[in-house]
């Protein structure tokens, strides 16, 4: 189950080891590796080569490889957690069991990124997106009275007694 | 100093996780990857001190094995951090006061402790190596194995944790209210769950299995829609609608049932 923090240490020792400038990813790897889309629609094979491995049974993390992919790569990802952080909080507001599978995708993703690459690891995330996406575009349209908004969550606040 | 420093870290990180432990309802993914964090800290500690091997070391230690752990165990308390930073939290719109889960999330929290526990101590006594090869290359028939006594030594080392483990949840099913007795009896599968991954050794999909039905917990002991809540026979301060909860300005009735409307709209004192 911790096994992940072994793998980033040994990821942290190369990343250390590499003089600078030493290892460098493509720039069609380093965004490819946030595309939500399937290989044979992106393009992703052809730059498969350029991934570093731990050994050849073993990926870099994708903590990692963020670490590489240098702050532009650790904002996008900074991004997509927090967001799915917060959809996943409405959703679990809208519908429970979606917000309960939204949280479970969503660890898995965090989990997975201590021992798989980038791209690998963000698919949960990406179903995650989707699954509080789906259940709070289902909650609106179920909802017949919008909740009060503006002038009337100021009336709400302050009724007229 | 290294142990120190690695010691301060966890201590941190448990007192920030203990001063949020009842705004886990909303999103607890990110609460539970915090323990899994310093989980996994502890026990890159646990290695660095030679109490503990791992196979993933033997695979690519090197004599920078230490410096390199303590590197991971520091980016592990940044990740902390940022994950803290990236929670949203409750959103102040749980009308439900402090407290009112209390039962059931002093049960869930207690569960999340034991399981906590039992991964640690597994990880930290357990002969890793061993248990790694006993759930790949496992042959009852082959005399080698049966002669080093991986099994028996494994079954011997996992089932005090195991009965700790049964010993802990039936005590938190009898301890639960009716109410929340199905949701310790899940929490009772769960145990089962670690116990079996315990027996069958290191596999991600089942240890992922434990932390399923913690989020599941989390989610349903918190939410305002909680099944449990609604068809509570309890009546009042289990159905969230208690004095102290309509006079929060979280609580939002439906517009059309405040006073002075009529079907939510306002209604003139003239009229």
């Amino acid at each position: 189950m911790t096994e992940g923090i072994f793998a980033v240490a040994a990821g942290l020792g190369e990343w250390r080891a590499a003089a600078p400038g030493a290892v460098s990813f493509p720039e069609a790897y380093r965004w490819l590796s946030f595309s939500p889309l399937p290989s044979a629609v992106d393009g992703f094979a052809s730059v498969l080569d350029a991934q570093i491995r731990l050994h050849a049974f073993a990926p870099m993390p994708g903590y990692v490889e963020l670490a590489w992919f240098g702050p532009a790569g650790l904002a996008v990802f900074i991004g997509l957690v927090a967001g799915a952080s917060r959809m996943g909080a409405m959703a679990t507001r809208a519908s429970p069991p979606a917000g309960a599978a939204a949280n479970l995708l969503l660890i898995a993703c965090l989990y997975l990124m201590a021992a798989y690459p980038v791209r690998t690891a963000l698919k949960p995330l990406w179903l995650a997106l989707a699954v509080s996406a789906a259940a709070l575009a289902s909650a609106r349209w179920r909802t017949p009275v919008p909740r009060p908004t503006g002038r009337q969550a100021h009336d709400v606040a302050h009724p007229i007694l | 100093m290294h142990d120190l420093a690695i010691a301060l870290i966890i201590g941190v990180e448990l007192v920030l996780l203990a001063a949020r432990r009842r705004r886990a309802r909303r999103g607890p993914a990110l609460r539970l990857f915090q323990l899994y964090l310093v989980a996994a800290q502890t026990m890159a500690w646990l290695v660095m001190n030679d109490l503990a091997s791992h196979e993933m070391l033997d695979l690519y230690g090197g004599p920078d094995q230490k410096n390199d752990l303590f590197l991971a165990i520091v980016a592990a308390a940044v990740l902390f951090l940022a994950t803290r930073l990236l929670d949203p939290g409750d959103q102040g719109s749980d009308p439900t006061p402090a407290g009112a889960h209390g039962p059931v999330l002093l049960v869930a929290t207690a569960c999340a402790t034991v399981w906590t526990a039992l991964f640690l101590l597994a990880m930290s006594t357990l002969d890793l190596e061993r248990l790694w090869a006993t759930s790949h290359y496992l042959d009852l028939t082959d005399p080698d194995i049966m002669t080093r006594g991986a099994a028996p030594g494994l079954a011997l080392g996992a089932l005090p944790y195991a009965g700790a483990a049964a010993a802990a949840m039936a005590a938190a099913l009898y301890a639960a209210p009716r109410p929340g007795r199905w949701l310790a009896g899940l929490l009772l599968f769960q145990g089962a769950v670690t116990t079996l991954w315990l027996l069958a050794a290191h596999s991600r999909a089942a240890a992922l299995a434990p932390a399923t039905f913690a989020v599941l917990t989390l989610v349903w002991t918190g939410g305002r829609g909680a099944r449990w809540r609604r068809l509570s026979p309890w009546p009042g301060r289990w159905r969230g609608a208690t004095p102290a909860v309509m006079a929060s300005p979280a609580w939002r009735p439906s517009p059309a049932r405040l006073p002075g409307r009529i079907n939510g709209c306002p209604v003139s004192p003239a009229m």
